[in-house]
């Protein structure tokens, strides 16, 4: 499955360092690891002794709102999309960077299709499961090809509204 | 047994199209293939999907047909496949 | 009217450069139907029985002459030389093939305009009164707040995949002209007590299966909050929103499964925790952009000269009585081009008519023209002096039936012979109403009555708020015509009550002749419709229509 990094500002096809581990199976002893939310929340306390990162996967009908004293702990989030249709993990992505502050990997995965990364991305995602069968190299170039935008949002971008109202000799032509 | 022909719209440019006896799709019904019994239908409608798979084709169904003069004319029994085979009953512009 | 700038320009560019990438993915296969059709619906590209379908936005309604032109050379090149005005203010054209729509993209971008999210489950075009900046009623021109919402709803990040979609209406006036309580959220424009502008706002209106009339959230808003207000509903929707069942996943269905109380907690919870960030509206921005709406140079005009052509020329007076809508500027009048001739299709515009009504823009109203959510036209300013001499151009476009909100003006969606969706067709029962009902109308100046025909429950052409609404269903494989009776989309808004068992094709005509023939046994002096409806009841209706069972 390619992944798209965009941990540093910007997108590069990464080898995954991470295993989405599922319940009841043994976390792998030398690799960061994923696991389920109802795993998280029944096995959080056992797991205080590990020393490798560990991360939490997200169903889109699950709420971040359930783990909020754990983010710290944690070094991945990952928010799955089922299907095309289901935005929710949209507004996730937004308070985990903007409201819970979190510092961690914000990754998207399940259906997650190269026309929706830029969006994701500004949102907070910063690492993308592409769909199976989905060219990596190709879906990169999603990042490109929108320079401007309205929303502030969970990534830096200046506004169309603060790139006009910015003080005239920083102003920035077109 | 019910008359059917199997349709969906051109990809390119949206048309509506049936599909003929040889596997080709046409903008005229008429050229569309009959098809009569639960296995002439599974297997055409099979052969269909591959061309939507293919990306050819969009959104291919079956369509049941008036059974009456079908050597002369071929009526879909409803309304909207009537409007879908012979265009707007409305001029416009 | 707002132009855009360096940066509005390159966005529309861009995301009709994105989507020529995207159509090109899905002929070569790259992408497949599934994943193509969303990409498509945002870019305003639906699969009707026909053809491809594109609807290109007009925002708030408004256009210029030159864009009016460039849709005329769009219809004309790429369709089969007309377009189709719907009831959310924008334009459709019925037969585009999916190799050119990123050629019309460009050439839209290259007018200023764009066909984004006027479909898909995100945030659609924002509507308005097409009386904005020129209604006397008017406490504040509420469009340059529907060009900051169009801005920050574009592209949006976080609400681009939302449970449904989503309409936003504004009306400056308390006078409703844009029917906001059938809509997701409604903004009325409103004054705090210190002179500050706001809005009222209101939320979970919608028709469809489900009509429902949206509900007060929020008494005043500052201005300088829209966003952040927005962006709170739109964030507990979001989240809470149903997604298991198209039928119930708008947000009307939300507000009523929560209680409007616990729906506004979770909306003012949110919105404390984001009021204070970059979304609030900053003094420069607003006034950018409210510059660009500012009124045109009025000219001095005197009325006598229109007073004394209303003497000699009858069927000038009564255009004159029926399509006009007085103008706050003393000499102006804001004029409506009926796209309801008498058997035509309702919304319906040619090309050519298109650029001739765009010279006349030029020539009598400052190059400007409106859509209204009624499927007419709007010359906004236009000088009452020179009334004549436009409205003898417009008779001979056939743009001057004399019919606004009356009972010819019908509202009706492509219906069956266009809509993929449809149940029933529309146009032709609009057509042969219209028809008939011309003469009634000119026998007994029936006054203010409106009829819309919707082609299926999705009620596009908003039956449920029609004086007499009418739904086109599919019953034992043959078209039946549903009644509704009572509704309004105005300040007094109400949803139309079903008057009994539906009528077929052939029936409904009679029907609805039936109904306007008992009203008229019932009217007290110059009554409208409505009231003497809200008067008597459905019942005499009942009776004419089925008798005594
Ligand atoms: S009301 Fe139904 S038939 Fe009419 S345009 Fe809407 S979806 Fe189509």
């Amino acid at each position: 499955m390619p992944l798209i990094d965009y941990g540093n500002g910007n997108p590069a096809i990464a080898d995954d360092a991470w295993t989405h581990v599922a319940d009841g199976a043994a976390l792998p002893p030398d690799r960061p690891a994923t696991i389920s939310l109802e795993r998280w929340k029944a096995e959080r306390d056992g797991l205080s002794g590990r020393n490798l990162p560990l991360g939490v996967r997200l169903e889109s009908h699950e709420r971040i709102e359930e783990i909020l004293p754990d983010l710290p702990r944690l070094a991945l989030i990952a928010l799955d999309f089922p299907n095309l249709n289901d935005g929710r993990h949209f507004t996730t992505a937004r308070l985990l960077r903007e409201r819970y502050r979190f510092g961690g990997q914000v990754r998207a995965t399940g259906q997650v299709l190269r026309d929706q990364i830029d969006l994701m991305r500004r949102c907070g995602f910063d690492a993308f499961e592409l769909a199976p069968g989905k060219d990596g190299a190709s879906a990169a170039a999603a990042f490109e090809e929108i320079s401007v935008v309205y929303q502030p949002a969970a990534d830096t971008r200046p506004t169309a509204a603060q790139r006009r109202n910015r003080p005239p000799e920083q102003a920035v032509a077109g | 047994m019910a008359q059917l022909v199997i349709t969906g719209n051109r990809l390119q440019d949206g048309a509506v199209v049936w599909r003929g006896p040889a596997g080709d799709w046409s903008q005229d019904i008429r050229r569309a293939a009959i098809l009569a019994g639960e296995e002439a239908l599974a297997e055409s409608l099979g052969a269909a999907r591959l061309d939507e798979a293919s990306g050819r084709i969009i959104g291919v169904y079956e369509v049941e047909i008036e059974t009456q003069d079908v050597r002369v004319r071929v009526v879909p029994a409803r309304l909207r496949e009537r409007i879908r085979a012979g265009g707007p009953t409305v001029s416009f512009a | 009217m707002y132009a855009y700038d360096a940066l509005d320009d390159r966005l529309v560019r861009e995301r009709a450069a994105q989507f020529r990438g995207q159509v090109a993915r899905r002929i070569s296969g790259a992408l497949s139907e599934d994943e193509f059709k969303p990409l498509r619906l945002r870019n305003g590209l639906y699969l009707q029985l026909h053809a491809y379908m594109l609807r290109v936005a007009i925002p708030y309604g408004l256009l210029n002459a030159d864009q009016l032109r460039a849709l005329a050379r769009i219809a004309r090149r790429y369709d089969r030389g007309y377009g189709h005005f719907t009831t959310r203010q924008n334009i459709q054209f019925n037969w585009i093939r999916l190799e050119d729509a990123p050629d019309i993209l460009e050439d839209l971008a290259a007018a200023g305009m764009h066909a984004i999210q006027t479909s898909g489950n995100c945030i659609r075009n924002t509507t308005t009164d097409q009386f904005a900046g020129v209604a006397a009623d008017e406490i504040e021109d509420p469009r340059p707040w529907a060009e900051i919402i169009r801005q920050w709803s574009t592209l949006h990040p976080e609400f681009s995949f939302l449970p449904r979609k989503f309409k936003v209406a504004i009306s400056g006036s308390p006078n409703d002209r844009a029917a906001i309580a059938v809509h997701d959220i409604g903004l009325s424009m409103a004054r705090a007590p210190d002179g500050g502008t706001g809005f009222r706002v209101w939320v979970g209106g919608g028709l469809g299966r489900t009509p429902m009339l949206a509900e007060a959230i929020r008494d005043f808003l500052p201005g300088e909050d829209l966003l952040s207000y927005l962006e709170a509903i739109l964030r507990v929707y979001n989240a809470e929103g149903r997604r298991d069942n198209l039928y119930k996943s708008r947000i009307k269905i939300l507000v009523s499964a929560l209680g409007i109380d616990r729906f506004r907690e979770l909306v003012e919870a949110e919105w404390a925790l984001i009021r204070d960030s970059a979304l609030r509206l900053n003094e420069a921005e607003i006034s950018r952009i409210r510059a660009q709406f500012a009124p045109p140079a009025y000219e001095v005009a005197e009325a006598r000269q229109f007073a004394a052509r209303r003497m000699e020329d009858t069927a000038f007076a009564r255009w004159s009585t029926a399509n006009l809508f007085s103008h706050k500027q003393p000499g102006y009048a804001a004029v409506t081009v009926s796209l309801k001739p008498a058997g035509g299709i309702p919304g319906d515009i040619t090309a050519n008519q298109m650029v001739a009504l765009a010279d006349l823009a030029d020539e009598y109203s400052c190059g400007e023209i409106r859509v209204t959510h009624r499927q007419n036209l709007v010359l906004a300013h236009v000088r009452q002096d020179r009334l004549y001499d436009l409205w003898r151009a417009l008779d001979s476009l056939d743009l001057a039936t004399p019919n606004l909100m009356r009972v010819t003006d019908i509202v009706a969606c492509p219906g069956l012979d266009f809509c993929g969706l449809a149940t029933a067709r529309s146009i032709p029962v609009a057509q042969r109403l219209s028809e008939r009902l011309a003469e009634i109308d000119e026998r007994h100046d029936l006054g203010e009555l409106t009829i819309n025909i919707s082609g299926c429950i999705n009620s596009c052409a908003h039956h449920h708020v029609g004086h007499i609404g009418i739904l086109g269903l599919e019953k034992a494989g043959a078209e039946s015509y549903q009644v509704t009776l009572g509704g309004s989309s105005a300040e007094d808004a109400s949803l139309g009550k079903i008057i009994g068992r539906g009528f077929s094709a052939d029936e409904i005509v009679a029907a609805i002749e039936t109904i306007i023939l008992t009203w008229l046994e019932q009217r007290r002096d110059g009554e409208r419709f409505l009231d003497s409806l809200r008067r008597t009841g459905p019942a005499p209706f009942r009776e004419a229509l089925y008798g005594q069972d």
